[in-house]
């Protein structure tokens, strides 16, 4: 099969019958429900823009495997220029649909897989590397979307997987088979599950010989026996029942649409399993897919920060304040946190390196310090849009009553701007602001990809302190500076000396300048 | 005539932020390459029979923004704590670099021409697996 377009991929997911549920209700028809359309239409976009001209340098790719022209969310990073694109198709898409397209997730778990699979086969004797390139083949061939599924429900965090109360917190091997596994468990805050065609669950952290059973890597189809998606709440969400404004972003919605996806006696064959126990290799594969998962935040969440800089430019255009000095000021400060972001995300791909695999992985130090950048930054760009669009983006009256036949126009009237601008405008944009600013997208921006506390364990983990001390020691002579004994021709020591002595001999000299 | 000794050269990257000392690698390599009956010379630029390519980090710049040397077919390349992107530790580097030029098939039988200054660039059919491959 080519390359779905955004319309084939919605259609695909009718073929699909996941088990849903969501608000006390089983869905049965995922594609026709109204509190998914925005999350599928913008997992869409992925899927139209490798169909564009305009954009398919960066969304396409050809597969190394086969030769083939595929779309990039299914590409093993191939090079340093692969990571580049990667992160500049991150920010078009972010830009297209002002949320999160969900299936970086997914192309984060395939790389990471790719990588580790090799490295267990090499170090352990495996062979899960060639059967992950079989899957991944498939993948690539029907164009899939994959849920990334990595954190567990994890309950007493104090306590390893082993020694949880109740094993079903961390997803695990119940059973094995010649033919396969059976897993217990779940996954959660899971984005883009209901709407993706695979599930690839992961390890969530680092495990001990006595976790074996937890160091499992797998994928099951979205709609296996055994899998149960809960959809879950976003803060508003109800408003997109209520009609088009009130809800801010009714084509694409607000984040990516989570779910917990649990895991009930479901079967797993062999095929599918790309860890079944090397708990040794569970921390390396968390640390590779959370290096490149992080590294995209200064992708996706700066293409939304390009529209949040436009909405807070066009709404002070329509209130007559553009050029007001302090909205220019406020509107330079989102421009230059969002490029720090982008110089962020970019400099992890430029560092990036090659991987025994063949593959290739962004720089783990820069991808943590990218990410926790935007734990901050995201709330501060969005601080600045509420404060440029004010206080009405969480008074404006309801979208019912600007229908209203009598009292409609006369509402409206008051949240007029300049006399050129049609207030429903006004009205459409600031809604926008406040999907983008108040709603899911903060804590997104916080917790997505690992919480600031896990960036900064790995920022530590990666600081190189010891190298940087032997840098201080080196200035202050307590070790050897070769470079500088070759500029002066002598040891540092003698050189220093020589120096003092020069002073005590123009001492006089030297105090009358001082005098003076 | 007394016949020259071959020659690997070393190629530094830039050592913006080295994960490894470079230079105690190189000085720990050259003694064992010396017992091995080869000069290790880090300055001389005009070519050389095998180059060595010390890349401070896994970023590996000498190999990906210097294709002549990233091409090159006799060469083994250190990448922070990898040869030929393979993991390495720090304090093994120096014996795996050595095992690595061991393992082309080229210095294994020998093919060396003595005192024939060679660009390391040049591609020669009969060299293949060389590490720095990727697989």
């Amino acid at each position: 099969m080519s390359m779905m377009t955004g319309k084939e991929y919605r259609e695909s997911l009718r073929k699909l019958k996941p088990e849903v549920y969501f608000m006390g209700e089983k869905i049965t028809d995922v594609v026709e429900e109204p509190m998914f359309a925005p999350h599928i239409n913008t997992a869409a976009m992925t899927y139209e823009l490798a169909h564009d001209p305009l954009h398919q340098e960066v969304t396409t790719a050809t597969s190394h495997l086969t030769g083939n022209k595929i779309n990039r969310f299914t590409h093993i990073h191939q090079s340093i220029d692969d990571l580049v694109k990667k992160i500049r198709m991150m920010r078009v898409l972010g830009q297209k649909t002002g949320t999160c397209f969900q299936r970086c997730v997914g192309y984060d778990a395939l790389n990471a897989l790719y990588a580790i699979t090799y490295d267990m086969d090499a170090k352990l004797g495996t062979e899960y590397h060639e059967r992950f390139k079989k899957f991944l083949t498939y993948i690539q061939e029907n164009d899939l979307m994959s849920a990334g599924a990595m954190t567990d429900a994890r309950g007493d965090r104090s306590l390893r997987p082993h020694q949880q109360a109740n094993p079903d917190l961390y997803l695990h091997i119940s059973e094995r088979t010649d033919k396969g596994i059976v897993v217990n468990g779940a996954k959660a805050h899971i984005t883009g599950a209901i709407n993706s065609h695979e599930i690839i669950a992961l390890p969530t952290r680092a495990l001990g010989e006595e976790d074996r059973d937890f160091a499992v890597a797998l994928a099951v189809p979205v709609d296996e026996p055994g899998i149960k998606l809960v959809f879950a709440r976003q803060t508003n969400d109800m408003r997109r029942l209520d009609g088009t404004l009130d809800t801010g972003n009714p084509k694409y919605g607000s984040i990516g649409g989570e779910a917990l996806i649990i895991f009930k006696d479901v079967f797993v064959p062999w095929e599918r399993v790309f860890m079944a126990g090397e708990y040794q290799f569970a921390a390396p594969l968390v640390e590779l897919f959370a290096g490149h998962h992080r590294s995209n935040y200064g992708g996706c969440k700066v293409g939304a920060a390009d529209v949040v800089a436009g909405s807070s430019h066009w709404l002070a255009d329509a209130h007559g304040i553009a050029n007001a000095s302090h909205i220019i000021d406020k509107l330079t400060e989102i421009v230059a946190m969002a490029e720090t972001c982008w110089a962020c995300s970019l400099a992890c791909a430029y560092e990036g390196h090659k991987t025994p695999s063949g593959a290739y992985n962004i720089n783990p130090l820069l991808a943590n310090v990218t990410k926790l950048n935007i734990t901050r930054m995201v709330y501060e760009w969005m601080r600045v849009a509420q404060d440029i669009a004010g206080g009405k983006i969480i008074t404006l009256p309801s979208e019912e009553d600007l229908k209203h036949p009598e009292m409609g126009d006369l509402i409206a009237g008051f949240f007029a701007g300049k006399a050129n601008v049609d207030v429903h405008q006004i009205l459409k944009m600031l809604r926008l602001v406040e999907n983008m600013s108040v709603g899911a997208g903060l804590p997104e921006a916080m917790h997505g990809a690992g919480s600031p506390a896990a960036q900064k364990i790995m920022i530590a983990r990666r600081g190189a302190f010891d190298k940087k001390r032997e840098l201080a020691e080196t200035i202050t002579g307590i070790r050897r500076d070769e470079a500088f004994e070759r500029i002066v021709g002598t040891t540092e020591e003698d050189y220093l000396r020589s120096q003092q002595e020069k002073i005590k001999a123009e001492e006089v000299r030297i105090c009358r300048r001082i005098i003076k | 005539m007394e016949s020259k000794p071959p020659t690997i050269q070393v190629r530094y990257c830039g050592g913006c932020n080295p994960e490894i000392d470079r230079s105690a690698l190189v000085s720990r390599f050259v003694k064992i390459a010396e017992e091995g009956g080869f000069r290790v010379d880090v300055c001389d630029d005009s070519g050389a029979d095998w180059l060595l390519l010390v890349n401070g980090c896994p970023r590996a710049c000498l190999e990906e923004e210097r294709p002549e040397l990233a091409t090159a077919r006799r060469r083994v390349s250190v990448e922070g704590s990898h040869v030929g992107h393979q993991p390495v530790s720090e304090n093994d580097l120096p014996g795996a670099v050595w095992k690595a030029f061991n393992a082309l098939p080229a210095l294994r039988e020998g093919a060396v021409s003595n005192g024939r200054m060679v660009n390391p660039g040049d591609v020669e059919s009969t060299f293949s697996g060389q590490v720095g491959d990727a697989p």
